[in-house]
């Protein structure tokens, strides 16, 4: 029996250890888990195992037409920090009825590279909030263009030829992002200490923001929910 | 199916329709015409057919504005927005009204510069309302279903129309003074160029708007 439960003990933490980053002397990490889920309104009202159509077995039924969070795809964990330096290379693909991605977190100062392969020719543009806006040079089918991001905020990438090619991005100076499903992890490591900001995005839903301070030999651990309600209190947060 | 703020002027116009309008606008009105119906018309460069330009006139002076505050009402029949491209002004309240023939939950949310908001659990029957505080434009939606989208400007201005795509428009009853004419774009690779103008009592306006690409 001891024996037994040695050995259930060592297997517990050894799960705990594999999904922990190791701790680098002098360095820090963040890591956790990033999901979306219905408002919780939504919930509350499944788990009261009403007929509606939303509900089966206390829980919300995902049908035809729904936003499915537990399916998300795109979610982007992105980590903010002035001394992190702009100029990493992102590849976004046009078909003839839409973009490789409906959305895209990205660093002023980065490279965006669009490739056309759909039929005909495509001018894109990444334009800002105002009058802000950068045009690429018409890219024919096959190949492929690019431009340095310079403007931060919430960004649209579009073309004059097609309004069905539109890819939504969230640009901020000195960010890496991680892109993941709902439900899947995240891990940023070897990082130096000192405070960072980290960002969990949707680009249907917005974002929740939140400090950090990385010290020297240790990781924090944070899960987060991305969903209506979360996001809206924590705009309200202090 | 788009419902129209302000039909028949919000609608395209074929150029018989355009001299049809202007005419009965004529008719009815003969002792103010000239001076209070503005028409015009909206050029795109190269020729693209933007949809949904909203033109619309603000006084070149903000301070004379004064608007009563309007209830606006969207419907969600479907599982759609009715309308989903909505013009309000400041202090303008909009109702959102779950009219499902079926039992169909919504949370309608918003999280756009114009404005921050979760109505909730939105049940078959019930009424939410929001207050417009501010001008601006963003979007809505409905966070249980994928397609259920709409647009919400907030203008300074009752006097607009909603353009299916360029062409001629006609702005009835517009009162004499100075007054700046707009174009609201949807298409982020354009923007349109503000004309200044003068109505007064004997004058009768018949501007050229230009959108160009940015």
């Amino acid at each position: 029996m001891i024996k037994i439960l040695t050995t259930l003990l060592f297997l517990i933490s050894l799960t705990a250890c594999s999904s922990a980053p190791e701790i680098v002397p002098g360095k820090g990490a963040i890591y956790g888990t990033v999901s979306a889920d219905s408002h919780k309104d939504i919930i509350a009202k499944a788990s009261k195992g009403d007929d509606g159509i939303y509900a089966n077995e206390g829980k919300v039924n995902f049908v035809k037409g729904m936003v499915n969070y537990h399916q998300l795809r795109e979610l982007y964990v992105c980590l903010l920090n002035p001394s992190f330096k702009g100029g990493k290379d992102h590849l976004l693909i046009a078909g003839n009825d839409k973009m490789s991605h409906r959305s895209l977190a990205i660093a002023v100062g980065d490279k965006l590279w669009v490739q056309n392969n759909s039929s005909r020719t495509l001018t894109f543009f990444l334009a800002g909030q105002d009058d802000s806006i950068q045009v690429y040079s018409a890219v024919k089918p096959g190949e492929r263009s690019v431009i340095t991001v310079d403007q931060g905020g919430s960004l649209e990438l579009g073309s004059d030829e097609n309004e069905a090619l539109i890819t939504t991005l969230f640009s901020r100076r000195g960010l890496i992002s991680q892109m993941r499903s709902s439900g899947e992890k995240y891990l940023f490591e070897n990082l130096n200490p000192g405070q960072y900001e980290i960002i969990f995005w949707f680009w249907r839903l917005g974002f929740i923001e939140k400090n950090i301070i990385i010290k020297a030999g240790e990781n924090i651990k944070l899960n987060q929910v991305l969903s209506v309600d979360k996001i809206m209190a924590s705009k309200n947060d202090p | 199916m788009r419902f129209l703020i302000a039909a028949p002027t919000s609608m395209p116009l074929s150029k018989n329709k355009f001299i049809f309008y202007l005419a009965t606008l004529l008719f009815v009105f003969p002792g103010n015409i000239f001076a209070h119906h503005l028409s015009g018309k909206i050029e795109v460069e190269g020729g693209k057919n933007l949809r949904d330009l909203i033109v619309y006139l603000e006084p070149a002076n903000s301070s004379k504005l004064k608007l009563e505050p309007k209830l606006h009402k969207i419907m969600q029949k479907g599982r759609q927005f009715n309308p989903d491209l909505l013009v309000v002004s400041p202090g303008d309240k909009v109702q959102f009204l779950n009219d499902e023939d079926r039992e169909i939950d919504h949370n309608i949310y918003s999280l756009s510069r114009l404005k921050n908001f979760d109505l909730g659990l939105g049940e078959r029957g019930s009424i939410l309302e929001i207050t417009v505080d501010k001008k601006g434009s963003g979007n809505f939606y409905c966070s249980v279903h994928k397609l259920m989208e709409g647009r919400m400007i907030s203008l300074s201005t009752r006097h607009f129309a909603i353009m299916e795509k360029p062409g001629n428009f006609i702005l009835p009853n517009v009162p004499s003074g100075d007054w700046v004419v707009k174009v609201f774009v949807f298409h982020r690779r354009y923007k349109a160029v503000p004309v200044n103008i003068t109505l007064n009592a004997s004058s009768h306006e018949n501007i050229e708007l230009k959108v160009v690409k940015k």
